[in-house]
């Protein structure tokens, strides 16, 4: 039965676009035409001014010799931009230090978990500058293999800490 | 076949260093010219990434530590500086590189060191549509036959990578000239 159902369907139900036969030769001669060009270009066409190459070793001869005698590079100590560094980083940890201050008892736990995640987002930290933030003492072995948590405490966490948004997110 | 350890070993002599060096802009300026100048596309900025890596290898060619050939070492330098300088002078004239390097194309058959005929330049135009690392890797390839496992050397990218760019760049550039 499904035999001679099958020879009733003369038609695989594919088309093609309009016309697509009668421009088939045209686009494939254009595309031939486009290769065969192609392989005949040997070089990119670009020139170079008469006697460019046999002049330019003197030329920079010369420039290598004039820097060497006129000007001595002074190397900025590497300390000195660390020390530039550090004193941005100092004021900017001043500056929050007052704002925080200033407005009370602000708290790290007060403030919102997504505007930090916000803040790490904007400022494109990468994990070495997270990992910089670790204390060694954190990161003992000991501190990952020993420490249990049980069903209980596991289950306040995830009650307190999370919403079903981050349940289904993390997904 | 060149000796390349030779000549390292004379560069990094002070008494040799000069007369080696010699040796080496005889041996790889028109190559490195040709290579930058594909990607600066002017002969004025050309001239300057040139001379701009020939001064930097030479004062920094005691760091070369042989890891990978001395080509390759300097093809990375002078790719660096030619991309470097494009994006300097994007700068300078206050313009994002892609369209100061339309601009610059579009000017190429006013170009007195331009020579090529309309394919060429079409060709040119085709080579400018594509982002900057197909760029690299259709010039290395198409024009200069640099074999892939030195353009990994010189690109920092796996040859089977380099193989898809290359794939996808000329399908875009015949697609371009099919087009225009």
């Amino acid at each position: 039965m499904k035999k001679s159902h099958l020879h009733n369907i003369k038609n695989s139900g594919f088309k093609t676009p309009d016309g697509y036969f009668d421009a088939f030769d045209e686009r494939l001669l254009k595309k031939l035409n486009v290769k065969k060009e192609m392989a005949s270009i040997s070089d990119s066409g670009f020139k170079v001014p008469d006697n460019y190459f046999e002049t330019f070793d003197d030329k920079l001869q010369a420039r290598l010799k004039n820097e060497n005698s006129s000007t001595k590079v002074i190397k900025l100590n590497p300390w000195r931009k660390v020390a530039y560094l550090s004193g941005v980083a100092a004021s900017i940890a001043l500056l929050l230090t007052f704002l925080l201050n200033s407005k009370g008892q602000l708290t790290i736990n007060q403030i919102e978990t997504a505007s930090i995640e916000n803040y790490l987002i904007d400022q494109n930290l990468n994990a070495y500058d997270i990992a910089s933030f670790l204390n060694e003492e954190d990161l003992i072995v000991d501190n990952f293999v020993s420490s249990s948590l049980t069903e209980e405490s596991l289950e306040n966490y995830l009650i307190n800490n999370t919403s079903i948004e981050d349940l289904i997110i993390g997904k | 076949m060149h000796n390349d350890d030779d000549l390292i070993l004379r560069l990094t002599s002070e008494q040799t260093k000069d007369s080696a060096f010699k040796e080496l802009l005889s041996l790889y300026k028109e190559r490195l010219y040709w290579h930058v100048r594909k990607i600066v596309i002017s002969h004025d900025d050309a001239d300057d990434v040139l001379q701009e890596t020939f001064i930097k290898i030479y004062r920094n060619i005691h760091n070369f530590k042989g890891e990978s050939k001395l080509f390759s070492w300097m093809y990375r330098i002078a790719t660096n500086e030619a991309l470097t300088h494009l994006k300097k002078n994007a700068n300078l004239k206050n313009n994002s590189s892609p369209e100061l390097h339309e601009h610059t194309i579009n000017n190429l058959q006013a170009d007195v060191y331009f020579e090529g005929n309309e394919i060429q330049l079409k060709l040119q135009k085709a080579i400018a549509t594509l982002p900057e690392k197909q760029k690299l890797v259709f010039n290395m390839r198409y024009f200069d036959d640099i074999k892939y496992s030195d353009m990994s050397e010189i690109l920092d990218t796996s040859e089977g990578a380099l193989k898809a760019t290359y794939h996808i760049a000329v399908k875009k550039v015949e697609e371009y000239l099919t087009t225009h």
